[in-house]
């Protein structure tokens, strides 16, 4: 008697288990991330409704570069309260320029709507940078987060996170530049090591990158540092001469 | 010697299209006389006919709009209320003529063969259907056009519609290709890309060649246009011959393809329904997938436990992807279950019959730079926080093109840009811009510069006189009242002299980049001996 009605609640478990088993492996749930930075992440992907802290002297072009791979793949990436965000420093890293909107000023909005405002963002777009997170509840924060994995979107938050908590961390270690001597050269390329934490990360993950290489763009950097060889780049005063137009016939 | 009518294959089908322009004005329930519009991606997609008076046409942007009529009212898009609200008017019409088809809210297309027998001749059957339809929806305009042929029963369902008549003309055009072909040959070229979706880059093409009429087309030899304007040339020269417009490889899939669902417990709600039609959906697409076809015309079915029965014919020329379906089935079984009285029971069976297959050939939009549902979402996003915050508020990337790092790209307000259609505003435009920095490019552009000390080893102001020479090398900089910090790398000047032709907008500046020993990349400027950070490399 009681066997069979362990074995029948074992069947109605099986049942169950098929009806609310998610539909899509989490691993699927992954939007694609630049080869660079995949030893950053668990799945070699970002996590859809996962928040990524980007915090240190390098914030922005980590941030940017966290989401380069989504974004060239046909994710569309919204960015709130970072009007300075270098277009020509994102074009060159490789961000998708149609593919990105930008809401000005969203500090001088109340909480709510404030609130609001990241609610639409993620509601429509796959990939969200914010920057100056306001003082909000720990309850609408919350919502967000909700929110942000209902719908699968990605939130990158440049600076410090305020009430959100992060599923992990990027912060900048040893960040060296190339190229510039005591008055000569230019900025050539950085190396940077980028360190990955998080609630769910056993262990801190490492990358070594360029970023920006010498292109402006991600390049894994093997260990031994090799130093470029620039070309010295020569930079002529540039003073525009007047078109002189002549009257020919 | 006159062209003859090119014959591609069997004769289309005698079909009737029923269109009501500006469907979305009258799915959101705004009057006639009251100036409304509807705005997609801020650009009007339907007008009410008093905004139409006033001079509001589909394509203007919302502030055109305005200006143009400034007590216009502005309704967002939203598909689902036009496919909903769509739903009543084929309910009426299917209780005349079965096997209707939509291709989206707004058009009808019936086979007109057999209705027109029984209630008496074409043109007493389209008086009829129109009829019912303006029963069916308070204040709709409606026209309906009889011919052989989607293309041209469209064309002349848009003639019937622009004639504002108090009672609906019927256009009915002749059977066979003559009368098709004296309908279609004065008309202008861009109709293939209002009615058929051909590309308007191609249409461009068309007028320039000197092709202006659809006669002109029609009369070029089919290899010759196949040669020279690829697969789209063959079919805008098919339908503008009054060909077929289907896929010459479409056929009816065998009647065993099929996918049902039957419920159990009788479904009362739309959600679960159409959760459940997201997975038949997927389940026909990957039966058609295995076999390399795509989905063109699909028959949507449910019944309920008493035997109430909603069937819909979905036609799409590019094929009907699974979300595309879900859409589809959202919008018919949202307005069946939500009609007047409403269902007895709930729902028991739902099935997927596939009308017409043809082969799949990557037609597929998105993947050619059209429009893919992310660029939907972002669209429907963009629009709803502007309501938000303001229109002032949100920007797009737009080329711009300067020296310096901020001048490259501007952001500009979506008021004046359209967000989906990117190519404009982001042609790159090579110029040479001699002083340039190259790449890298900073990360962080200052809005607005920062002033900043730039000291050299004994203490003193750093300066740099007109011929670029500095007066010593830098070695502290302090930013803004914060503490000075000491330069590990330095390079400059780079003097820059822009626009010395303009008193007011002339600049003399020499740039330098700055490596601090905290690991910092700044961009400094130094303009008539005052220092600024303009730029960080963050």
């Amino acid at each position: 008697m009681e066997r069979g009605s362990s074995q029948a609640r074992h069947e109605q478990l099986a049942q169950l288990v098929t009806t609310v088993a998610p539909v899509s492996f989490a691993r699927d749930r992954l939007l694609p991330v630049h080869a660079a930075l995949k030893p950053l992440f668990p799945d070699a992907g970002l996590t859809r409704g996962s928040i990524i802290g980007c915090s240190g002297t390098a914030a922005m072009s980590v941030a940017l570069a966290t989401v380069v791979g989504a974004s060239a793949a046909g994710s569309w990436l919204a960015v709130a309260g970072l009007p300075g965000l270098g277009l020509r420093a994102a074009s060159e890293v490789g961000i998708a320029l149609e593919r990105l909107v930008m809401v000005a000023e969203p500090a001088q909005l109340g909480e709510t709507a404030w609130a609001n405002m990241v609610a639409a963002l993620i509601d429509g777009f796959d990939l969200v940078a914010l920057a100056g997170v306001p003082q909000i509840r720990a309850g609408t924060a919350r919502r967000l987060q909700a929110r942000l994995q209902a719908r699968g979107a990605v939130l990158i938050v440049v600076g410090n996170p305020g009430q959100f908590s992060c599923d992990l961390d990027i912060s900048v270690q040893r960040p060296t530049w190339q190229g510039l001597g005591d008055g000569s050269g230019r900025l050539a390329r950085r190396r940077l090591t980028l360190v990955a934490s998080g609630r769910r990360l056993g262990r801190e993950r490492r990358a070594e990158v360029w970023l920006p290489g010498a292109d402006g763009g991600i390049e894994p950097a093997s260990d031994v540092a090799t130093d470029v060889v620039l070309q010295p780049v020569v930079l002529q005063p540039v003073v525009l001469q007047p078109v002189v137009l002549k009257q020919v016939g | 010697m006159p062209a003859r009518p090119v014959a591609y294959g069997d004769a289309p089908p005698r079909l009737a299209v029923l269109w009501c322009p500006d469907w979305s004005v009258v799915a959101a329930g705004a009057s006639p006389l009251e100036p409304v519009a509807v705005l997609y991606a801020n650009r009007v997609v339907a007008r009410t006919p008093a905004a139409a008076t006033a001079g509001v046409r589909q394509g203007h942007r919302r502030r055109e709009a305005q200006r143009i009529c400034p007590s216009l009212r502005l309704i967002d898009h939203d598909p689902a209320r036009d496919g909903r609200e769509f739903e009543a008017a084929v309910r009426s019409v299917a209780q005349m003529v079965p096997r209707l088809e939509t291709t989206e809210p707004g058009s009808l297309t019936f086979l007109a063969r057999g209705p027109s027998r029984y209630f008496g001749g074409e043109l007493a059957m389209a008086q009829r259907v129109a009829q019912l339809v303006i029963e069916a929806v308070p204040n709709v305009v409606t026209g309906i056009g009889i011919a052989d042929g989607r293309f041209t029963a469209g064309v002349a369902a848009r003639q019937s519609a622009g004639q504002h008549a108090a009672v609906v003309a019927p256009v009915i055009i002749g059977s066979g290709p003559n009368d098709t072909r004296a309908f279609l040959d004065p008309l202008s070229v861009s109709t293939l890309a209002d009615i058929a979706d051909v590309s308007g880059d191609l249409i461009d093409l068309f007028r320039r060649l000197g092709v202006r009429r659809l006669g002109d087309l029609a009369a070029l030899p089919s290899a010759d246009v196949l040669a020279r304007f690829g697969r789209p040339g063959v079919f805008a020269h098919r339908i503008a011959c009054g060909g077929d417009d289907r896929a010459a490889d479409a056929v009816a899939p065998p009647p065993e393809l099929f996918v049902t669902q039957a419920f159990e417990d009788p479904v009362h709600l739309l959600d679960p329904l159409v959760f459940a039609a997201k997975q038949l959906a997927q389940q026909l697409h990957d039966l058609l997938v295995a076999n390399g076809r795509v989905c063109t015309r699909l028959s949507v079915t449910a019944e309920t436990e008493h035997g109430e029965r909603s069937e819909h014919l979905w036609y799409r020329p590019n094929g009907l992807s699974v979300a595309a379906i879900v859409e589809r089935v959202r919008w018919q079984f949202d307005g069946w279950i939500q009609q007047p009285g409403g269902l007895s029971g709930g729902i028991v069976l739902m099935r997927f019959t596939p009308d017409e297959v043809c082969s799949d050939d990557g037609s597929q939009l998105g993947f050619w730079g059209g429009r893919t549902e992310a660029d939907e979402w972002a669209a429907r996003a963009v629009a709803r926080v502007a309501g938000l915050v303001g229109e002032q508020q949100v920007f797009v990337p737009a080329w711009r093109g300067g020296r310096q790092p901020g001048d490259a790209y501007a952001w500009v307000c979506i008021d004046a840009a359209d967000v989906t259609e990117p190519t404009e505003r982001l042609a790159v435009v090579e110029a040479p811009w001699p002083g340039h920095l190259p790449a890298p490019s900073p990360a962080t552009v200052m809005a607005e510069s920062v002033p900043a000390e730039v000291f050299d080893a004994a203490g003193h102001v750093v300066r740099v006189n007109g011929r670029g020479v500095l007066s010593a090398p830098p070695h502290t900089v302090s930013v803004r009242g914060r503490p000075a910090e000491t330069i590990a790398a330095w390079a400059g000047p780079w003097p820059i002299d822009e626009r010395w032709w303009d008193s007011r907008q002339h600049r003399r500046m020499a740039r330098f980049q700055f490596t601090t020993s905290s690991g910092e990349a700044l961009l400094v400027v130094v303009e008539q001996q005052q220092w600024w950070i303009t730029a960080v490399y963050s």
